[in-house]
């Protein structure tokens, strides 16, 4: 502990005038920020009140006055808009000083590695490992760490791979470390070895007929070691070179392994070894460049990328993959890099979009754009009344019903809404799906309990409204406690995969 | 006609079992020509080794020798399996002594020539150990088939016996290393 406390000192010490630096160039451009646009939302809130009440007043003078406010609130919006994407780029410069930061804590950690925060193991050299063959919806990463440990060529970093069951549910693949590295003998096929689920779960008889009905090409490999045949099971292109490569001892190794991060799958394909980790604990763990740098994430971020190296370098001493004669990383690097330059010149499978932080700012942006959605529902349901002449109808829409059902289409439009409007002017990426829809629960459920609160004291229009204004700002509140509303960095994907 | 259906069905899984034997059997003979193909490697390569150590090496010239002569055994091509499998294990126990004793020559150990020798049959041994081991992998898989109920009967019908495995003689094979964690 006291070591830890130390070697933190040290560390600290070392980074200390960068963190300083760049906190200073956030708070600038954080006060340019808020003098922008405090009015500006002040401004539209006002417009969209005004819009309501003249709504809920059937007088040809406010009738034109509800349409004209229409119309401001719509321009008005689209200049936020503009406004957010001014502000983007002036992080810019300040992403760069945060990216320099990090890379300086690997080269303290080891001068040899290159560190990328947003880059992360390509697709195909993930197919390529052969340990996953599903077709993989959403695929994205962070935390890219490559270069030369020791004499050995690696590249980890943490991917987070889904499918789509159908249209609402995901299932993830793999969500852990991934990581590649050279090996110390050649071979031509492929080989797997893969965690043994059927043996573990149906013993050893009926896991055995279980395994040799593999769908795979491979064939299924049975080694001689019992401890290894019980956790791992092996498929391979080659008997003879499935054992070449497991010898005793990287057999002993790989178990070794597995009982330090449970649940591993390695292939060795391409004279190189993959290997998934998928029981590493593996977080979106990014620093945001548009937020005040603490410390305290500073070095669990240190921490975190001290641990990877730490598992790499357990994987070369362990496999003793120093000892290779070979070099062709290369090759692998070259994939890496092609499919970079290919990314930024939209021809790729997947575009690779810049960083969103969605803050508690950008999160009343959204409540602004679910409040101006309700109301523009709730003015075409008024207009649709007056028009009906019935009584029932229009009682109805008195008494706020019209503005609950408005406020419940609105919530259920929001992030559908909110991705298109991004879309549209130009911002590379979605709210990731999953986020989407924790954001989605509460900024509908909680703001709803407050409208169907107002509902059933009999509050007229405006005051069922205000109820709701004030849930709307707790759940958004309450969202950004609970960081909801965190760094969502998300592939945007112009065709379907491959597969 | 019931007796003939039992016939039938005997029969059938007679046949069975049988092919399955002959499957298994021919498994057998297959990793074994592997070996082979593995060891002629390693046949190719002595020559030269023993042309690059000799000029070192005056003290250890009866290694040398043994393993020529193990050599000029093996590449006979009537030798009988069992042979094999002996030459093989002498061939790899004296290779391993005469690795020991490098130590003592400090000239050898720098020649370049001897280094990528000396990787090379390190390779070949990996490989010829995983040959036997799945050699040894698909004995194991023939010999539980011609022992167990009620193959054993028809294989000791037919005569067909239970194969030698591949013994891994050398004390270094057989233990795998102990790390410290």
């Amino acid at each position: 502990m006291v070591d830890n406390l130390e070697q933190r000192q040290e560390i600290m010490g070392k980074i200390d005038q960068d963190i300083n630096y760049i906190n200073d160039e956030i708070q600038k451009v954080d006060k340019i920020k808020t003098k922008n646009t405090a009015p500006f939302l002040f401004i539209l809130l006002l417009f969209s009140l005004a819009m309501l009440y003249s709504a809920n007043n059937r007088t040809a003078s406010t009738n034109i006055f509800s349409w004209g406010s229409l119309v401001v609130c719509g321009l008005l919006f689209i200049i936020f808009i503009f406004i957010l994407r001014e502000k983007e780029k002036k992080f810019k410069p300040i992403k760069k000083l945060v990216d320099e930061l990090l890379i300086k804590m690997i080269g303290l950690l080891n001068p040899n590695l290159k560190f990328s925060q947003e880059d992360y193991v390509k697709q195909s050299i993930f197919y390529r490992s052969g340990l996953y063959t599903t077709a993989i919806r959403d695929y994205s990463g962070d935390n890219l760490i490559w270069g030369k440990l020791g004499q050995t060529n690696v590249m980890m970093s943490h991917i987070r791979a889904i499918k789509y069951e159908d249209r609402y549910y995901t299932q993830t693949i793999f969500n852990g470390i991934f990581m590649v590295a050279e090996f110390n003998k050649r071979f031509k096929g492929k080989t797997l070895v893969l965690p043994d689920i059927a043996g573990q779960s149906f013993g050893n008889i009926i896991g055995n007929w279980i395994q040799e009905i593999n769908p795979r090409q491979e064939e299924l490999v049975k080694l001689e070691d019992v401890e290894f045949e019980k956790k791992f099971v092996v498929y391979s292109a080659d008997q003879i070179e499935a054992r070449y490569i497991l010898s005793p001892a990287i057999m002993e190794k790989l178990l070794y392994i597995n009982e330090k991060f449970n649940g591993i799958a390695v292939s060795f394909v391409d004279n190189r070894v993959f290997i998934a980790f998928p029981s590493l604990e593996a977080y979106n763990f990014s620093i945001p460049y548009t937020q005040l740098i603490d410390k305290e994430v500073i070095w669990s971020k240190y921490e975190y990328l001290k641990n990877m190296i730490d598992i790499a370098e357990v994987i070369t001493s362990e496999l003793n993959l120093n000892n290779c004669i070979w070099t062709d990383m290369e090759e692998i690097m070259e994939e890496q890099q092609y499919n970079q330059t290919k990314n930024s010149s939209k021809e790729g499978e997947i575009l690779k979009g810049s960083f969103v932080y969605i803050t508690f700012f950008q999160a009343m942006f959204f409540s602004v754009l679910y409040g101006i959605t309700a109301c523009v529902v709730s003015v075409f349901l008024k207009k649709m009344a007056e028009a009906s002449n019935n009584y029932l109808i229009e009682n109805i829409c008195n008494k706020g019903i019209t503005s609950f059902i408005a406020c419940l289409i609105a919530g259920l439009c929001i992030i559908p809404a909110t991705n298109f409007a991004i879309r549209i002017f130009g911002f590379k990426h979605r709210i990731a799906d999953y986020t989407a829809k924790k954001l989605s629960l509460y900024l509908l459920i909680i703001p709803t309990f407050g409208l169907l609160l107002g509902v059933c004291l009999n509050f007229d229009f405006i005051s069922t409204i205000l109820p709701f204004i004030v849930f709307a700002i707790l759940a958004l509140y309450f969202a950004a406690r609970n960081n909801l509303m965190k760094c969502v960095e998300i592939d945007y994907k112009i065709h379907e995969p491959k597969e | 006609m019931i007796l003939l259906i039992i016939i039938g069905i005997i029969t059938f899984f007679l046949i069975l079992i049988y092919n399955s034997l002959i499957l298994k059997r021919n498994q057998v003979k297959n990793s074994f020509s592997s070996i082979d193909v593995y060891l002629k490697k390693r046949y190719d390569l002595i020559p030269n080794l023993v042309s690059v150590v000799k000029g070192y090496m005056d003290y250890e010239k009866s290694v040398l020798k043994i393993i020529t002569d193990l050599r000029q055994r093996g590449i006979n091509s009537n030798v009988s399996e069992d042979e094999t499998i002996d030459i093989d294990r002498d061939l790899t126990k004296n290779i391993r002594s005469l690795w020991g004793t490098v130590e003592n020559y400090p000239d050898l150990k720098a020649n370049q020539q001897f280094l990528k020798l000396q990787a090379a049959l390190n390779d070949i041994e990996d490989q010829i150990s995983a040959a036997r081991r799945s050699y040894n992998a698909s004995v194991n898989e023939y010999n539980n088939a011609v022992q167990m109920f009620p193959m054993n009967i028809i294989a000791g019908l037919f005569g067909m016996k239970p194969e030698r495995y591949f013994e891994l003689e050398s004390t270094e094979e057989k233990q795998v290393p102990q790390y410290r964690y």
